[in-house]
């Protein structure tokens, strides 16, 4: 257990020292919609792990620490790493083709999101259906998000926009990844 | 020994009328064109004002005026008008897919030049609807020096056969960008070349102007490249210093995934909430 923890601490050390080294090469690797077109593809999965400013990055460093720590058991490290390059290539694939006026992107939160609904959607079928209240309150979130910048508010961070469209871009990356996944899983238990 | 005297008096002319014929042709030592921007922006020795606290506030996508700085002196080494305007629309070429670019206006010389300084810039940016200014001052010397192989040239048929002349041209160009309202300067890049062409006596005023021409768009395409690095430098630069106000007209967004501040904290309260439960559960078990 202990060793287990100590493992794990180093792990999300690890993680925190390489978003802010990859913070001073923001300017080539974020979400920059002429410079993907371009052909910079990298930008579609670096934009990802890219911050606008320092609190930008200590909000979405904490949420993700903060969220590795909750679900922590029931993660296994390959499982982290392969849905991190498909929910980051695929949320930027979806504001690259549905969003042709957002110019520039950055940020972690789309991918937690995608994290956290397709976590909760694999604990409710493997462990516990109480899982659904957290798949139900982010699912509500983004809703409740989407609502009010329909209604005109735009949220801001020291002066940067939130872009709350990869927010629910994420959650329905995740939930339907997540979903797809089980469904392809129960197809193929029944054919065997 | 009279007539010694007469023979060595006629070689002397002869000589010399060569050597005259010689020098009549093309271009001799270091010549050149050049257009200073801050002569342009502060004409007649206007002295520039002490720097002001005022932040640039520029609204995307913008509109952009390209345009050279006109040279103090109309020479036979000017850049001519059509040139440099097919020079500023390759620029214009490169430039005009940016997404914070609305569009980009090449500005004919005849306009730079009707009235000086800001206020010409003004006037412009009036006209045009500009929202910041790219100048593009340049600096070119053309020189052309003979080689040991022109001592042909004195046969007179090696004027025309023998390429005794080495033209090289040094190009400097510089583009300053602005902000029309702030008048202040957002960025600036430079782009130089170097061309060398040989060419016999008769050639040299051909290829000195074929090389001079080549000089600029070597020059320009480096620019350009350059500016293209300065670009990305200066949307990093005015995340992190906020030099550079910056704010989206409709239709237009950028911006960062962020969870909030009440909503990280109560995920940080739960994965704390989390993690003693387990400590506490793991030291149960041990004991």
């Amino acid at each position: 257990m202990l060793a287990a923890s100590k493992a794990n601490l180093v792990g999300v050390a690890l993680f925190i020292l390489a978003l802010c080294v990859l913070q001073n090469f923001a300017a080539v690797l974020e979400f920059d919609r002429q410079q993907i077109l371009a052909g910079q593809v990298w930008r579609l999965w670096t934009g990802h792990f890219v911050h606008s400013h320092a609190s930008h990055l200590a909000l979405n460093a904490i949420s993700a620490v903060a969220l590795y720590w909750i679900f922590a058991p029931r993660i296994d490290a390959f499982a982290l790493w392969s849905y991190g390059f498909f929910f980051s290539f695929l949320i930027s694939i979806v504001l690259l083709g549905l969003y042709p006026n957002l110019a520039w992107y950055n940020g972690l939160s789309g991918l937690l999101h995608a994290f956290f609904s397709c976590i909760c959607v694999h604990l409710i079928h493997t462990q516990n259906r109480l899982y659904g209240v957290g798949l139900v309150a982010v699912w509500s979130k983004v809703l409740l998000e989407m609502w009010r910048a329909h209604g005109g508010y735009q949220g801001e961070i020291e002066g940067m926009a939130i872009i709350i469209e990869a927010h629910f871009i994420g959650v329905v990356v995740g939930t339907f990844t997540a979903v797809g996944y089980l469904i392809s899983k129960r197809i193929a238990d029944l054919s065997s | 020994m009279k007539s010694l005297l007469v023979k060595f008096g006629l070689l002397f002319i002869v000589a010399l009328q060569l050597s005259a014929c010689s020098s009549g042709f093309g271009i001799d030592g270091r010549r050149g064109v050049s257009s200073s921007l801050v002569d342009y922006l502060y004409p007649e020795g206007q002295v520039p004002p002490k720097y002001e606290e005022t932040v640039p506030h520029l609204r995307l996508p913008l509109t952009v005026g390209l345009a050279f700085v006109p040279s103090e002196k109309n020479s036979a080494y000017s850049l001519p008008e059509a040139k440099k305007m097919q020079l500023l629309e390759q620029v214009k070429q490169k430039f005009s897919g940016l997404d914070y670019v609305r569009d980009i206006n090449i500005i004919p010389d005849t306009y730079m030049r009707s009235t000086k300084g800001f206020e010409g810039v003004d006037q412009i940016a009036r006209l045009y609807g500009l929202d910041i200014m790219a100048l593009v001052s340049y600096d070119q010397v053309a020189v052309s020096s003979e080689t040991k192989s022109s001592l042909l040239y004195w046969t007179i048929v090696g004027a025309y056969f023998i390429k005794g002349n080495q033209n090289q041209v040094t190009t400097f160009v510089d583009t300053a960008v602005f902000d029309v309202n702030s008048r202040k300067m957002l960025l600036r890049a430079p782009g130089v070349s170097e061309a060398k062409r040989s060419s016999t006596l008769v050639e040299v005023d051909q290829v000195n102007r074929a090389a001079r021409g080549e000089g600029f768009e070597l020059a320009m395409a480096d620019m350009s490249t350059n500016l293209s690095v300065e670009l990305d430098r200066f949307k990093a630069r005015i995340k992190q210093d906020k030099s550079v106000q910056v704010s989206r007209r409709e239709g237009y967004s950028g911006g960062g995934g962020a969870l909030q501040w009440p909503l990280v904290m109560l995920l940080a309260g739960l994965a704390l909430l989390l993690g003693f439960r387990r400590m506490r559960s793991a030291g149960r078990q041990q004991s």
